[in-house]
């Protein structure tokens, strides 16, 4: 439907165009990719209506901005054009078994990112299985304040089941009222995260997806993010205690973007991300350079 | 005026009369101190000259071939409950006879202003003496100005005075028996030795005189005191299995209802003519229960709750939508009624005009929402969180309702707190370079970790105005600690390394997951 959708979008002069001037073998794959990278572009734009939605004025945030960014070149330049889009599914994964709460963590940053550039003032959902809850607490108030989140404007909702979360955040989604809806599953199957991406491409709210580092099964996500906890840099005052949240981000699938891994760092009083600049002694397991660029596949 | 309706079903246990093992004589029998006694006994039994409260071997006496059962009280009296439900079909106020001087059991009708839904008293008597037979019980229906004299009627009035006219209470109740003013099998014994074995004698004697004769003073007040109940010259007052509502539907059905698509539509007329009264006095509702009565006496419910009041119908019924394929049709349902069971004022909401916020949901949107997520069947709780005054870190928030507004900005300033609090602290093993100082690992869920930053201590003391516990072992000192990992947590020492009322070093905690 997708492709339909835009190739029915698609000036068809383009392609008589190119037959015309017969453009030789080289050329030819260069104007083949434009049109994928036209097409990927477009399914993120096209469906939801909102076709203008390239930002006039980048610097300045707007009610109907459809995306946001991190505010960071280097991985802002990963994304798709228009950033993290608001009409689609994020999904956040742990890197490993421990590393859950950096996820979360993330997922935070990035809503509180996503509240700052639209004036909206309502409410968020956040879902969460009882079990989950019951082991590991909901969000704490006091805490979400001190990362910049008003905690008044969550509202929790725990349910038995990954599918009773999964429906409760549907719901949330057809409110068409909510500013995101933020989701802890432990295994959503691909049906349930492409029945989530359309619901939110139908009435502009993101939805994220926490899962556990076990998820691995193909989701319709616009994004798929990676996280894992590395050593903060301490802070300047006291060379003892942990400095501002730092975590590795792999960015492993973006739809009309490119995957990418980046160490970064979250000041969250003033809500900026900043990379951390490779230092001397920090070892890297893969023996990759740093932030290396892996190649776009798209599946399927 | 009251009219008082009251049946009794005389063999609870006995459900189908029509096999062969119910023309038999049959006891119920229970074993108490003295011996097996019957509890329960069948017409042909009460022929041969059994009854209640007979030991066994001298039943058996009489009838060598009786056949028993064990008696079964509990799912006796779940099965009045359950008849007692299926009764509200004729009124909302109905509960079970308590009354223990008898074998019968009864159901209790407050049947004012409801006989003339029936076609009138005689009619409504009799439709549930035959509702009642088709089922296969034997009941006796009657009705009267008040509980007493109904009782009475019900058990010792003849088929044609099963109803007392309004206000004729004492012609009717005079030639009964004595045994109708629910007293107890010795009292009526010594009634009997002082010649007065009916109702209407009691009438005439003075009540001094009767007095006098009696023993002691308890019974002759407790004589006096139910023949005024059954003349209405004393209150008595029923209460009901469950409190009337103020605002009640009702459909029933010439043919029996199977399909969900008529109880959708049937739902839909009943909330509709419930909302209509709902508005008329400005009010809302916060509960409903749909009660769906089957042809077969079962009574099926589902309820609903909304988190505010409110009397739209469309939300009402998109709440109910999910649950009615819980009520279980079975061979048709006859009557449908819908209760308001909590129902509260709602003025209707004005409508702000000057709000610029155009996409944020409505108040009344949003309770609605929330409602049609908390009638879910797999959501456990829908909530906010509201901040407290308290520095106990599990204190300082609360869960609260969603519809309540807080002003977290307004908040004391305070170090920085974990994104996520466990439910409760999680004792860790630790290793600590000085006793007084942070730990150097420590093992949390089972997996050592080696600590690479750590700050603290904030001290949080308890609250000494409400804590009764020596303060000094409830001292909690917290630190924020990095492991070699990356991962940011908020341990606590609990209590003071000095402290002499303790056994052991102190114990460590964690409490809570920075970003």
């Amino acid at each position: 439907m997708t492709r339909q959708a835009a190739n029915s979008l698609l000036p068809p002069k383009k392609t008589l165009e190119n037959k015309a001037k017969r453009p030789n073998g080289r050329n030819r794959a260069a104007a083949l990719r434009r049109h994928i990278a036209h097409l990927e572009r477009a399914d993120v734009t096209f469906e939801s209506g909102a076709r203008s939605t390239l930002d006039p004025h980048p610097g300045r945030p707007t009610l109907s901005s459809a995306s946001w960014r991190f505010g960071v070149k280097a991985i802002d330049a990963h994304l798709p054009p228009l950033g993290m889009s608001r009409n689609g599914l994020h999904e956040f994964t742990a890197k490993n078994p421990g590393h859950g709460f950096a996820a979360t963590g993330l997922a935070l940053a990035l809503l509180r990112r996503f509240l700052e550039s639209c004036r909206t003032r309502s409410p968020l959902l956040w879902c969460t299985r009882t079990q989950d809850a019951q082991e590991d607490g909901m969000l704490y108030g006091p805490g979400l304040k001190d990362l910049g989140l008003d905690p008044d404007r969550f509202i929790f909702v725990t349910a038995k089941r990954d599918k009773d979360v999964l429906w409760a955040l549907e719901e949330g989604l057809r409110a068409k009222g909510l500013a995101a809806v933020i989701g802890e599953v432990q295994s959503p199957s691909f049906t349930a995260t492409r029945r989530l991406s359309l619901a939110s491409q139908n009435t502009q709210t993101p939805s994220l997806l926490l899962c556990p580092h076990s998820y691995q099964a193909a989701s319709a996500a616009l994004t798929k993010w990676q996280v894992e906890s590395i050593v903060s840099t301490p802070p300047f005052v006291n060379e003892h205690a942990p400095g501002h949240p730092a975590w590795r981000l792999t960015l492993k699938r973006a739809r009309g973007g490119q995957s990418g891994v980046w160490d970064l760092e979250w000041n969250y009083e003033t809500g900026d991300f900043h990379l951390l600049t490779p230092l001397a002694d920090r070892m890297f397991e893969t023996g990759e350079p740093e932030r290396t660029v892996l190649p776009f596949r798209r599946s399927a | 005026m009251k009219r008082e309706s009251r049946n009794a079903p005389s063999c609870p246990s006995a459900e189908a009369p029509e096999t062969d093992i119910f023309r038999k004589p049959l006891a119920l029998v229970e074993a108490d101190a003295k011996g097996v006694r019957l509890t329960a006994v069948n017409h042909p039994a009460q022929e041969l000259g059994l009854h209640i409260g007979m030991t066994l071997a001298d039943a058996r006496a009489i009838h060598p071939g009786l056949e028993t059962a064990p008696a079964t009280p509990e799912k006796d009296q779940d099965r009045l409950l359950a008849m007692a439900h299926w009764c509200g079909r004729y009124s909302p106020w109905v509960n079970v006879d308590d009354t223990h001087v008898s074998g019968t059991k009864g159901l209790w009708i407050d049947a004012s202003g409801c006989a003339h839904l029936f076609g009138g008293e005689d009619n409504m008597l009799h439709d549930i003496t035959a509702r009642l037979q088709a089922f296969g019980f034997t009941a006796k229906a009657a009705m009267a100005d008040t509980p007493g004299a109904a009782w009475a009627l019900a058990r010792y009035g003849s088929a044609e005075t099963r109803r007392a006219a309004p206000k004729k209470n004492k012609q009717t109740l005079k030639p009964l028996y004595l045994g109708g003013l629910r007293l107890d099998q010795e009292i009526l014994v010594l009634l009997r030795r002082l010649g007065l074995t009916r109702i209407g004698q009691l009438y005439d004697v003075p009540r001094a005189a009767l007095t006098r004769r009696f023993k002691s003073q308890d019974i002759s007040t407790a004589v006096m005191a139910r023949l005024d109940q059954a003349l209405g010259h004393r209150h008595e007052p029923i209460s009901p299995l469950m409190p009337p509502p103020n605002y009640r539907s009702r459909l029933s059905f010439a043919d029996p209802l199977q399909l969900l698509g008529g109880i959708k539509l049937s739902l839909e007329k009943l909330l509709e003519t419930l909302c209509v009264s709902l508005n008329t006095d400005q009010k809302g509702a916060r509960v409903l229960t749909l009660w769906a009565y089957r042809i077969d006496g079962k009574v099926s419910s589902v309820r609903i709750a909304t988190s505010r009041p409110s009397r739209d119908p469309k939300h009402f019924q998109n709440l109910f939508q999910e649950k009615l394929d819980r009520i279980d049709a079975g061979f048709g349902i006859e009557t449908l009624i819908l209760n308001a069971d909590v129902v509260e004022d709602l003025t209707p909401d004005q409508v702000d005009l000057q709000k610029d916020d155009v996409t944020s949901l409505s108040p009344k949107a949003l309770a609605e929402w929330v409602d049609r997520i908390g009638n879910h069947d797999g959501t456990e709780k829908v909530f906010k969180t509201a901040p407290e005054e308290s520095h106990i870190p599990e204190r300082a928030c609360r869960t609260a309702g969603t519809e309540e507004d807080h002003d977290w900005e307004k908040q004391p300033d305070k170090p920085v707190r974990p994104f996520r609090l466990l439910p409760r602290p999680e004792q860790i093993q630790v290793m600590a370079e000085i006793p007084e100082g942070p730990p150097l690992t420590f093992t949390w869920r089972k997996v050592p970790r080696r600590i690479a930053h750590a700050e603290g201590p904030e001290r949080i003391a308890p609250e000494w105005w409400q804590d009764t516990n020596p303060i000094r072992s409830n001292i909690r000192d917290y630190y924020r600690v990095e492991d070699t990992e990356g991962r940011r947590y908020w341990l606590f020492r609990d209590g003071l390394y000095d402290d002499d009322t303790r056994q052991g070093p102190p114990q460590w905690f964690m409490h809570g997951i920075f970003a």
